[in-house]
């Protein structure tokens, strides 16, 4: 009888520990809602739990605005991913709070560190770097160029090749012109501004604008708001004549938002519109606006010392994973970012050398474009008060552009709250 | 001499076989209170008490809460972004509240008639209330577009000349979310009214009707003074519901144009979880909700007058 027990209780125990070995890691991955990087990662988790049966890859994804909360949320109470994406300015925070594991470069089949950074952009790669380690995959770089509606330039009677704006008193010029309005309502915007996509939103074209005109949102060592410069002024009054002067956008009346901030130019409300290279995979299938669209570099102060912006998302790997989970988690990182394959397929950039080199770039529309502003771009501002510092930016944005606030006050507003924040 | 195998008792023994059976009583009472009492505890006193040790904390969600005294408090009173919010709170609900009640009250009385049709309009009038409030923001805030049905109909009837940009102006954007409110709490405040008004004997109004007693005056003398507790139930609930109100702020402007709809739930909700700033985000919910304790004491207070 004791035998027997026995016997079932040893069978017992080792079919457990058979199954435990056999089972699957399972790597958790939290992804901002973008549906072409969605598609695309499916297809590629499917390929990689083929290739690799011990790892069982789970997606979930979220809408862009919630990352921030969810994430910093789950973390705190010892859940939460292996693998999650961030905006690029999170990762002062990701970093201060050490929730991000370091690259693990060796998992990831380099033979150095070096030999990683190499395969970067210098500008891109250099951001994720504190000391000696690298804490994030800046898999999207995106570069922001100036899209236009070819329809509507040929309308107006303009060559959407040779009238294109290069400079911001051209692009001005150019939206006069293509603006229509009936009744006193504007049916048509020469060109929009991101009054209802997200404070982030302001930050794109804000941050660049004010770079090229010699200024930027903090100094240098980030410890003092610098936005009210006659820099900033300057910037913000080209936006400011834009609407105030030359109505050629009005706040209210774009169908964009947060979810879907190119809709009002795929929608053909807005003939000229900045947005990030990624805007093309989204643009609808069916939608006519893609036989109707170019796209240019970002309009400058001055063309001959270019400033444009990266807006991208990092990926990170939790630092409270195991060390299993983590080593799964950046093998199959590394499978995502081999050249070329993610721009192919989900058309969002990634500053890796080699992409700029490969045949999915060659093939991609307007690269070169793309090209002049990806060389010419920089990431935002870094600070672990980026978001508060980002919702002053945007209010100042506001007060000036739809209320009508002087942009020499709106900033000295925006300039004195910034520098409460970081006193704080 | 019999000896007797039981003590006659004592006053003594009857006062301890009381508070034998007083105790028993108790323990039992307690027994059956504890569920309750640890549900209490665990899911609302501790959570309380919690928030109010994090308020005095700098506490970013990952680290551990590190104590500050009072640094939150006196960094919200010095906060330009905060008094801007309870201005905008404050104008929020002043705006909303008193049309709410007059609208609430008014058909309440209206369908409190045996009329015709009355459920259908009762029901028509409650819709809004059990509506999603994210379905209600997206279709609002069409209904909110310049070229949309609201300024169609302001245009109709000869009442502007040029189009509002309600979501997007910062003198409309309230006045837009208090036409939202009232659409959506009416018929909730309604229904209470209603309720409240089944609760008023018919006895009185005939015996009004006897005596010659006009509408006007029957209600200033019996449904106004007989219907006083749920008024002052309607009048905290409607408070309380504004002060808290988050989902159409959230999803309509995000607190914009420049903080003209950030209201003070918003604020909270951006500073704990967009600014990871917990120790600041918990002072606001706790100033929320001394507020909120104020506005209760104060109904308390009424009642009790009320009763006497």
């Amino acid at each position: 009888m004791f035998l027997k027990t026995s016997f079932a209780y040893l069978t017992l125990t080792a079919s457990f520990w058979l199954c435990t070995l056999s089972s699957a890691q399972e790597v958790e991955m939290w992804v901002h809602d973008h549906p072409p990087l969605l598609a695309w990662l499916e297809e590629e988790i499917a390929t990689y739990e083929a290739e690799n049966s011990n790892v069982d890859i789970v997606l979930r994804s979220f809408p862009s605005p919630d990352m921030r909360p969810k994430i910093f949320t789950a973390l705190s109470g010892g859940t939460g991913p292996v693998i999650f994406d961030l905006f690029g300015p999170d990762f002062p925070n990701v970093v201060a709070r050490g929730i991000a594991a370091p690259v693990d470069w060796q998992a990831m089949g380099f033979e150095s560190a070096e030999a990683y950074e190499a395969t970067w952009l210098p500008r891109a790669i250099e951001a994720t770097k504190v000391e000696n380690d690298f804490y994030a995959i800046p898999y999207l770089g995106n570069a922001f160029s100036l899209f236009i509606n070819t329809q509507h330039f040929e309308e107006a009677g303009l060559d959407p090749e040779t009238d294109a704006p290069q400079t911001w008193e051209e692009l001005t010029e150019v939206a006069r012109t293509l603006t229509v309005s009936e009744r006193g309502r504007i049916m048509r915007k020469g060109f929009d501004l991101p009054f209802t996509q997200g404070p982030h939103w302001w930050g794109f074209l804000f941050i660049p604008m004010i770079r090229q005109y010699g200024g930027d949102i903090l100094s240098a060592d980030g410890t003092e708001a610098t936005l009210n410069s006659e820099a900033g002024v300057q910037a913000l009054t080209v936006l400011y004549d834009l609407v105030h002067t030359y109505g050629v956008t009005q706040p209210g009346i774009s169908t964009s938002d947060a979810v879907n901030p190119n809709q009002d130019f795929v929608d053909g409300g807005t003939s000229m519109w900045i947005t990030g290279n990624w805007a093309i995979d989204a643009f609808p299938e069916d939608a006519p606006i893609r036989e109707s669209y170019a796209v240019v570099p970002m309009p400058q102060a001055d063309v001959d010392a270019r400033r444009s912006i990266l807006g991208g998302w990092w990926w990170y790997v939790s630092d409270a994973a195991s060390d299993e989970q983590k080593r799964e988690a950046w093998r199959f990182l590394q499978h995502l970012t081999q050249p070329g394959v993610q721009l192919e397929r989900t058309g969002l950039l990634m500053p890796n050398a080699a992409v700029l080199e490969s045949p999915q770039w060659e093939a991609f529309p307007y690269h070169d474009a793309f090209e002049v502003d990806l060389e010419a771009g920089e990431w935002p501002y870094m600070s672990t008060a980026y978001p508060e510092i980002e919702s002053e930016v945007a209010r100042a944005m506001e007060r000036s552009l739809v209320n009508g606030m002087d942009p020499q006050a709106s900033l000295d507003e925006a300039a004195t709250n910034i520098n409460r924040i970081l006193g704080r | 001499m019999v000896q007797h195998s039981r003590e006659l008792p004592t006053n003594q023994n009857v006062v301890r076989k009381r508070g034998g059976i007083v105790r028993r009583q108790q323990v039992a009472g307690l027994g059956f209170v504890l569920p309750a009492l640890l549900v209490l505890v665990i899911f609302l006193a501790f959570p309380v008490f919690r928030a109010l040790y994090i308020s005095f904390t700098s506490y970013d969600l990952i680290s551990a809460p590190v104590f500050v005294g009072l640094k939150n408090y006196t960094d919200l009173f010095r906060d330009p972004t905060f008094w801007n919010s309870v201005r905008v709170t404050l104008l929020y609900i002043l705006g909303s509240a008193l049309p709410i009640f007059a609208f609430s009250l008014f058909l309440a009385i209206l369908l409190n008639q045996s009329l015709k049709g009355s459920n259908f309009f009762k029901f028509a009038i409650f819709a809004p209330v059990v509506i999603s409030e994210v379905v209600t923001a997206v279709v609002w805030r069409f209904l909110f577009h310049p070229y949309g049905l609201s300024n169609e109909t302001l245009r109709a009837l000869g009442l502007i000349q040029n189009d509002i940009s309600w979501l997007q102006d910062t003198q409309w954007v309230l006045p837009a979310f208090i036409v939202l409110t009232i659409w959506k709490q009416t018929g909730y405040f309604m229904v209470i009214f209603l309720t409240g008004l089944q609760t008023i004997s018919q006895e009185y109004y005939d015996a009004a009707k006897i005596d010659g007693a006009n509408t006007w005056a029957k209600f200033q003398h019996i449904t106004f003074p007989l219907l006083r507790p749920t008024t002052i139930f309607v009048v905290i609930m409607m408070l309380v519901v504004l002060l808290n109100t988050f989902t159409p702020f959230f999803v309509m402007t995000g607190g914009g144009p420049a903080g003209a709809s950030e209201v003070i739930s918003l604020l909270m909700y951006k500073v704990g979880f967009n600014y990871l700033d917990m120790g600041r985000a918990t002072a606001i919910s706790i100033l929320l909700m001394l507020s909120i304790a104020v506005i209760s004491v104060l109904q308390f207070r009424f009642m009790r007058e009320d009763v006497a």
